[in-house]
């Protein structure tokens, strides 16, 4: 039996001609007084005959359109992203400008204007200062105000342009009041 | 006038070319590699895990991930190697999700014997099979083979790829493939024996 596990492990070197002549032999001469491993050789041989010739497969009609289709999908969806939104840059800066205007033109229109000018600390340090406090209810009639106070209070800094501001005829009106 | 057929094409640009134009951007050259390895890369695939279905869907992610990682070829390496490996490790991964899921088919939960004993219970006195029948038995035969025979034997004796390159693709010693396969089918011919009690004994 000892025997036997030897001679089975040369099996293969046997059936694809890997044996030198005297191992061959010695094969030969097992085989001719142990019927028990010829019998699992000529079986072994005849098996690897048939996994040679078992009827090959082929990938159905439609395998390379759909291989197609699975490349698109994942270029397109790489991870539920849409295409467009796979550039995050674009988006997020034009988010960004757009939080930030609409958060300006809030804190700017909504803040209390102040009841004594500082002329250090006011964001409108071009604008001509009025003793007596700037602001203008937003209910007043506009009739009753002049038209001076009208564009040093009430329009924010930011949303006046420098060229508006600095206007000398402006300026002055207010030193003659 | 002669004109180039799809198997001059093929003859001409080796697999190796291929792959080296696709990692410049040519799809074309990728078309063609699938067009070349789809159908021997289902039928590896197919006798590993033993359905057509789930062979068909693992060669489908095995090309795209060709696709996908095709700078990660190296020529070092031949192409075949390459895709095999991965369509390899692909079919194995399916076997342990199977075995984690207890996905088994109805062979697995009755013992190997019954397994094989669909034929015997045929009451032919011959216990003669036809092909089809024949072949599915050594499918199922194949199937039971542990991962490490079974891989051997299919890439060996129905892929009929070299040693050397069955190493490569597995990354195990020309050594331990030789004594795997020989291994493998002294255990195939133990399991499909029973095929054989009938049929005349002669020496070759």
């Amino acid at each position: 039996m000892m025997d036997c596990d030897k001679f089975r492990m040369d099996f293969s070197n046997y059936l694809e001609g890997e044996l030198h002549t005297e191992q061959r032999k010695k094969l030969d001469d097992h085989f001719s007084i142990c019927p028990e491993c010829y019998e699992i050789f000529r079986r072994m041989s005849d098996i690897q005959k048939k996994l040679k010739n078992l009827l090959p497969i082929g990938t159905s009609p439609g395998f390379e359109q759909r291989l197609q289709e699975n490349i698109l999908r994942q270029n397109q969806h790489p991870g539920f992203i849409p295409a467009q939104l796979q550039n995050w840059k674009l988006p997020a800066m034009g988010s960004a400008i757009v939080v930030a205007t609409v958060s300006l033109f809030l804190v700017f229109n909504n803040s209390p204007a102040p009841e004594t000018p500082d002329t250090d600390t006011q964001f409108n340090t071009a604008a001509p200062q009025i003793q007596g406090g700037l602001a203008k209810p937003v209910d007043a009639p506009t009739s009753s105000v002049p038209s001076t106070y009208e564009s040093t209070t009430l329009i924010p800094d930011s949303l006046v342009s420098d060229s508006a501001r600095i206007r000398p005829e402006n300026i002055q009106q207010v030193k003659g009041k | 006038m002669i004109t180039k057929t799809k198997d001059d094409a093929k003859s001409v640009v080796s697999d190796e070319q291929l792959i080296a134009k696709f990692q410049l951007g040519d799809l074309q050259a990728y078309d063609i590699l699938v067009r070349r390895y789809k159908d021997q890369l289902l039928n590896f695939v197919y006798r590993f895990v033993g359905n057509r279905t789930d062979a068909e869907d693992i060669v489908q992610e095995t090309f795209l991930r060709v696709y996908k990682n095709k700078h990660m070829y190296k020529e070092i390496a031949k192409f075949s190697t390459w895709v095999y490996t991965i369509a390899g490790n692909l079919a194995k991964t399916e076997l342990r999700r199977r075995k984690r899921h207890k996905i088994f088919s109805v062979s697995n939960f009755v013992n190997e014997e019954k397994d094989y004993d669909i034929p015997d219970h045929d009451h032919s006195p011959e216990k003669k099979v036809d092909s089809a029948i024949q072949e599915g038995i050594i499918q199922k035969a194949i199937e039971k083979l542990p991962a490490k025979f079974k891989e051997v034997i299919i890439l060996r004796d129905i892929q009929g790829f070299a040693y050397e390159e069955i190493s490569q693709i597995l990354n195990i010693p020309l050594g331990t493939v030789k004594s795997r396969v020989n291994r493998g089918r002294l255990k195939l011919q133990e399991d499909l024996k029973f095929l054989y009690e009938t049929e005349p004994k002669t020496k070759p």
